[in-house]
């Protein structure tokens, strides 16, 4: 009916030109209508678009964090409201408060305290189930197409971190939560909640120590090692290949060991001396606790140790940097420790044998045992 | 029309292409007069949608897609052996086995995104090496693993997943995307999920476990 008045007013103005008595008579008329024909503004209301709730735990009656996101296709005027409402079921904690609520506009943080202000989001939780957020009173809050996120629970940082969450219900099943308020646009949020979401994993690990002795070159051993034939004149180092000895020092044969011992672990050698196979009371001397350079023509026995790989690994003073030996057929001497848990170490040995010309003939030998013990 | 269907009004020049009707026209996009459809250039026009219900479903399953205990097992790990989790046997597995399924459905129009959460193998006080990319099993080096292969819908594996190596880059506060869907077919996505784990000599002794929590995002 409106459209009609304002046709025939229309083609009344066009008559307006014949009369100046039928023109006032027209204009009062026409401004009497015009008054109630009030201007159109039309105003855009749409749904939320781009929603999605990712929420910390979707396990029924767990505490939950909630991460919201969504497109507000008209925008946020000032002081206008957005509720996020929880279905029935769902409990944010009694003591949650603005400190458990972040809110980002296009990815900017935004100050939020208990009520709003020119620049300030207001976050309150207006029951168990909603949680009502008032926009700034100036600016824009949030324009045509920005992205609104909201933060409720642990995962709200801005300021101090959050404390309280909400409880998810106790029922499973798919949970619609809602975005509204008095801002133009409003839509919802579906989650779904389970009896668990968690996976637990088990697993064991057992103590482990691996020690092995094997030949320098990572190839069969027969733990034999040869210093074939000594003299005065020259220093003789034992070879697992050589069954005549090696003139010039030689790797004869490596220990290997790896454990898991917090601790560590503990190499140590036993046994006697070169000694001969025709008379035991010849022996050709050891060295001694203190390693000692190779003197030809002194009575000699003692083994170097070089280590590698692994970590914590340390040789024993009496082994280290040159030739010692101080074990006996009944006394074992510390060779190499390691201070902790480690990867494979790897102790290169070396024996050394010089003889005075005073040593008595025969044939010598000697049988050494290493041990390797895990400190757990 | 239906409680919660959808009714759009807009205005657009000359015709309502696009839309189901057209309702008038006005004389301006603000303080505007209203006429007949024939009375302006710009018509109002505007369009009527049935109500289209979200739909989400998420469930974690057994390597079967039967109901699931939530626990599975490695069993002793071992130096000269990788180890893959089993949710049958406790011993765990020496080849690769699907431990569990995740199945994703849903109708939202920009798909669904799932992810892991949680802090690797650890007993307490020693954390096996979780692996950053996708990596190859090693025998004899630390290494902690996920991957997966999807079936059915539309979903996809994201990387690190989805290639044939173990990878795990998630945390106790920072949650991973295993498999996402862009936009939701209505058809269920079933993840198969398999776990592997090394340990080196010295990884140290004792019970490890592992929590690891799934969450499934629809975006609508």
């Amino acid at each position: 009916m409106g459209f009609y008045k304002q046709r025939n007013l229309l083609h009344g103005f066009i008559h307006i030109q014949m009369s100046y008595k039928k023109l006032l008579s027209v204009l009062g008329v026409l401004s009497l209508t015009m008054f109630s024909l009030l201007p159109l503004n039309f105003v855009h209301a749409a749904a939320i678009t781009s929603a999605s709730d990712t929420m910390s735990s979707l396990k029924v009656s767990n505490n939950s964090n909630h991460d919201i996101s969504f497109v507000t296709p008209t925008g946020i005027t000032t002081g206008q409201t957005v509720t996020v409402t929880f279905p029935s079921g769902f409990t944010i904690n009694a003591s949650f408060d603005f400190n458990d609520v972040d809110v980002l506009v296009n990815g900017v943080q935004q100050t939020v305290a208990a009520s709003n202000g020119a620049s300030t989001w207001g976050a309150v939780r207006t029951s168990a189930t909603v949680l009502t957020l008032t926009a700034p009173s100036s600016g824009t809050p949030a324009a045509a197409g920005n992205t609104i996120r909201i933060k409720m629970g642990t995962n709200a940082t801005q300021g101090s971190t959050g404390t309280h969450q909400t409880q998810n219900d106790s029922v499973t099943g798919t949970k619609v939560i809602t975005i509204g308020g008095t801002m133009a646009d409003s839509g919802s949020i579906s989650v779904q909640l389970i009896t668990d979401d968690t996976v637990v994993l088990s697993a064991t690990v057992q103590q482990s120590i691996s020690f092995a002795i094997v030949s320098a070159t990572s190839t069969a051993f027969s733990n034999q090692i040869y210093f074939g034939t000594l003299g005065s004149g020259a220093a003789k180092y034992a070879s697992s290949t050589n069954s005549s000895g090696d003139t010039v020092e030689t790797v004869a044969h490596n220990l290997t060991v790896s454990t898991n011992a917090p601790s560590g672990y503990t190499i140590s050698v036993q046994g006697q001396t070169l000694t001969s196979q025709q008379n035991a009371a010849n022996t050709i001397d050891f060295i001694g606790a203190a390693a000692a350079a190779s003197n030809p023509g002194t009575e000699q026995f003692g083994i170097k140790v070089t280590a590698s790989g692994g970590t914590g690994s340390a040789v024993d003073s009496t082994f280290s940097g040159n030739y010692g030996y101080d074990g006996t057929a009944t006394t074992s001497t510390p060779l190499a420790t390691g201070s902790g848990a480690t990867n494979t170490t790897t102790y290169a040995l070396r024996y050394l044998a010089n003889i005075a010309g005073t040593t008595e003939a025969g044939t010598y030998s000697a049988s050494l045992t290493y041990v390797a013990t895990a400190n757990f | 029309m239906p409680t919660g269907s959808t009714i759009s009004v807009g205005y657009q020049d000359t015709d309502c292409s696009g839309y189901d009707t057209m309702l008038g026209s006005i004389s301006a996009t603000t303080d505007a007069h209203v006429g007949t459809s024939t009375d302006y250039t710009k018509k109002i026009c505007a369009s009527g949608s049935d109500p289209v219900t979200q739909s989400l479903s998420f469930a974690i399953l057994s390597s079967t897609s039967t109901s699931f205990s939530g626990a599975i097992y490695f069993g002793p790990l071992s130096t000269s052996q990788t180890s893959y989790a089993s949710s049958t046997n406790t011993n765990g597995d020496s080849v690769e086995t699907v431990a569990h399924n995740v199945v994703v459905n849903t109708n939202a129009a920009s798909g669904f995104s799932m992810a892991v959460r949680g802090n690797p193998l650890s007993n307490g006080s020693h954390t096996i090496t979780a692996l950053g990319s996708n990596t190859a099993p090693s025998i004899g080096v630390e290494q902690f693993g996920l991957r997966a292969t999807v079936s059915g819908g539309t979903g996809t594996v994201t990387a690190p997943y989805a290639a044939s190596g173990f990878a795990y880059t998630a945390n106790a506060s920072t949650a991973s995307e295993i498999g996402s869907e862009t936009t939701g077919d209505g058809a269920t996505s079933t993840y198969a999920i398999r776990y592997m784990a090394n340990i080196d000599p010295s990884t140290a002794a004792g019970s490890y476990s592992a929590s690891l929590v799934y969450v499934v995002t629809a975006n609508f």
